[in-house]
């Protein structure tokens, strides 16, 4: 007679768990519901986006009768999405880089260097928080004009290469860590640098990953800024691209769907890889949504 | 003594002639490179971009446009603001009335009346085959007079209406006064069948200001220094839409173009817009699953029937920003260009826009035989009269309270206490934009 493992019984589920787990669903399926309706709608033709219009998956009229692949071919060839696809990525990637750069260096200063005003600098950082972007727009616009750079990738990334949210993300993380920790890496010789690198970032992925998916979202979904900073099409990103799809008499829904579920691809893929590293960082840091 | 006045006269005539050919004389603008921001996408901006694309291949001062997408109005607007700052805006530029009353404020643009009356340059005779209406509308007071821009096309504020729906229902023409509207949209609202009478864009102030002139109602005071929003005309126009919402004649749209699909849908009777908005009303028409329905352009409905209703004359200009003389030179000669019969009319076919003179009427003739609607669109211009909103600086932050005041109102919020505070803010927005 085979005895049962307790440990690999499954627990029976009780009413509140099962409440619990359907209320999940609901919201999982909820928060789901955009993006279906993206993928239904970039499959549809023109007409269809008029006429077939329901909210409910389960209706027949939320997907197309016959599902238009070209779409997405259409949407690509288009709006150039390869040069804006192509843009957006170097644009990222730059503006990821420097943004860690940055803001792992002053976070670290900020924890864990003890230096005359370094709270009320700290502070006046964390002020910036509250000043709304679009404040920005002119002094960055001027800014970047008068150092010739605008029309060109600098324009697009330097300014978005520091960041006082990040710096106090890094910041409350870094604090966390144990100064013994830093004082023996320090006994056995090791300078701020060497702290920074060998003992400090390797403990501090998950806030990491935070600040990168954060800085590559903001960039990938920026349009406001990418237009004002440039005036050819040389260095403009994917949003300028979907952006193009509503004109003044109306919008091309269908095409401007596909165009999303492509841009929208980089985003979940970057989402994919630092997801446990993000949860982790946002229950550490105390933010609270 | 008549000798005299006459020969004053013709000396003051003399020396504005005079002054104006001086403005230019001597500038040469031949190489000139010019940058156009506008806000045309799609079929519209590969037409645009094919038209520079003629003119920089067949102008006879080689001068070079380069036409960009700069995103939407407000973008373009936006971005404005900042280049100005910078010091660094373009050549030329697509702008509303109001917009290019913002740039002026910083003292950002040419007064293009220097090249429209320029004896070498200008529109010499031309001039009197533009309609005056479109023409004059960028001539500004609150800037001695000063002509802001030039409109490379037009369109009205109009009825969209599903005559199929109307006629199913016994009506057989278009509402005229505001009466008959109400009466066609009571007739039309069914559950069983999920139609209704209107669908109300709240979201854009320019329906608002339709509605307001077709009660004899403005924005504007009249001596245009100032906004008079507080008004019983503007209070009944406000709560005659909110009550053919109360009564589910008329419903919100969530968000914006969703009147155009319930119209394609064959679900409401009657929408507002822009005839820019034409062509894809056409198609949504087009795509209905039951075919194609009988579907019109009318007058908006006024406070009471007239041949002559008041209308909404929309649409942006384009602006020249102070470069150097030949540049400005430059961009004022691809506007006139652009202005010219040819490219008016194969800029109609493109866009539906209206073109802005009448020579270019015979060019389009193809279009109206051939689009009944389209046509009954242009007659009305014939036969309407044409109101513009307002051209002040700041005027898009008035529009923005607007919106929100009449959205208020649908809502069901008071309309005195909505207006005065709408009135209030208006006053304090024209006071902080004035130059």
């Amino acid at each position: 007679m085979a005895i049962e493992d307790p440990m690999r019984a499954r627990p029976r589920p009780t009413a509140g768990g099962v409440t619990v787990a359907v209320l999940l669903t609901l919201a999982a399926f909820l928060f789901i519901l955009p993006f279906l309706y993206m993928l239904s709608t970039s499959l549809k033709t023109v007409g269809e986006t008029i006429i077939r219009v329901n909210p409910f998956p389960f209706h027949p009229e939320f997907w197309p009768s016959v599902p238009q692949w070209v779409n997405y071919a259409t949407a690509w060839t288009t709006a150039n999405f390869s040069l804006f696809f192509r843009n957006s990525i170097i644009t990222a990637a730059l503006t990821v880089a420097g943004l860690m750069f940055t803001s792992a260096l002053a976070a670290y200063a900020f924890a864990k260097i003890r230096f005359a005003g370094s709270r009320l600098v700290f502070s006046i950082f964390i002020a910036t928080l509250v000043i709304p972007e679009s404040v920005y727009l002119i002094p960055n616009f001027i800014l970047i004009t008068r150092l010739g750079w605008y029309d060109t990738l600098a324009g697009l990334t330097v300014p978005f290469m520091a960041s006082a949210f990040s710096i106090f993300l890094l910041r409350q993380f870094f604090a966390q860590l144990p100064n013994e920790l830093l004082e023996s890496a320090r006994m056995d010789g090791a300078g701020h640098p060497r702290l920074l690198l060998s003992v400090v970032l390797p403990l501090s992925a998950p806030p990491l990953f935070t600040v990168a998916f954060l800085a590559f979202v903001g960039s990938w979904n920026s349009l406001q800024w990418p237009l004002v900073a440039t005036q050819t099409m040389r260095w403009r990103p994917i949003t300028v691209g979907l952006a193009t799809f509503v004109t003044e008499a109306g919008p091309q829904n269908q095409l401007r769907m596909a165009g999303a579920m492509i841009s929208v691809l980089p985003v979940v893929l970057a989402y994919f890889f630092a997801q446990k590293q993000f949860t982790e960082a946002i229950a550490r840091s105390g933010i609270k949504g | 003594m008549k000798k005299f006045l006459l020969a004053v006269a013709l000396l003051v005539a003399a020396s504005v002639l005079f002054a104006q050919g001086k403005d230019l004389a001597g500038v040469d603008p031949t190489g000139a490179t010019i940058n156009y921001w506008f806000q045309f996408s799609g079929a519209s901006g590969d037409a645009m971009q094919k038209m520079i694309a003629d003119f920089n291949g067949t102008n006879a001062w080689k001068i070079t446009v380069n036409g960009t997408y700069q995103g939407p109005y407000d973008q373009v607007y936006n971005k404005m603001l900042a280049a100005i700052a910078a010091k660094n805006p373009p050549e030329l530029v697509v702008a509303y009335q109001n917009q290019a009353a913002t740039y002026e404020v910083n003292d950002a643009l040419a007064d293009m009346n220097v090249y429209v009356k320029d004896p070498k340059w200008g529109l010499g005779q031309d001039i009197s085959d533009f309609f005056a209406g479109f023409i004059n509308q960028d001539v500004n007071a609150q800037f001695g007079g000063k002509r802001l821009g030039f409109p490379p096309n037009r369109s009205l504020d109009v009825l969209y209406v599903n005559m199929s729906l109307l006629k199913s229902v016994g009506v057989t023409a278009p509402p005229k006064t505001w009466d008959e509207f109400t009466m066609d949209c009571q007739k039309v609202t069914s559950k069983d069948k999920g139609t209704y009478g209107y669908a109300v864009d709240n979201l854009d102030a320019s329906n608002v200001f339709a509605f307001l002139i077709s009660r004899g109602g403005d924005f504007a005071r009249p001596d245009g220094k100032g906004y008079t929003l507080n008004t019983p005309v503007m209070k009944t126009t406000m709560q005659y839409v909110a009550g053919l919402v109360k009564q589910g004649y008329a419903r919100l749209i969530p968000k914006k173009y969703d009147d155009q699909n319930d119209f394609g849908n064959g679900m409401v009777a009657f929408t507002t817009g822009s005839t820019s908005g034409y062509s894809y009303y056409a198609a949504a028409v087009k795509a209905n699953k039951n075919g194609p329905f009988d579907w019109a352009i009318a007058p908006i409905p006024q406070a009471t029937a007239t041949n002559a209703p008041a209308m909404n004359l929309y649409g942006a200009s384009v602006s020249i920003p102070k470069s150097t003389p030949p540049k400005q030179l430059a961009a004022w000669l691809f506007i006139k260009w652009f202005s010219e019969p040819k490219q008016q009319a194969l800029w109609t076919h493109v866009t539906h826009y209206f073109p802005v003179r009448r020579a270019a009427e015979p060019l389009i003739r193809d279009l109206l035989d051939s689009d009944p609607t389209f046509a009954a669109a242009w007659s009305l211009l014939k036969t309407a009269t044409l109101k513009t909103e307002p051209p002040y600086a700041g005027y898009d932050l008035a529009r923005d309270a607007v919106v929100a005041a009449y959205t208020a109102v649908l809502n069901g919020g008071d309309p005195d206490a909505a207006l005065s505070a709408l009135q209030a803010k208006a006053d304090k927005i024209f006071q902080e934009s004035a130059p």
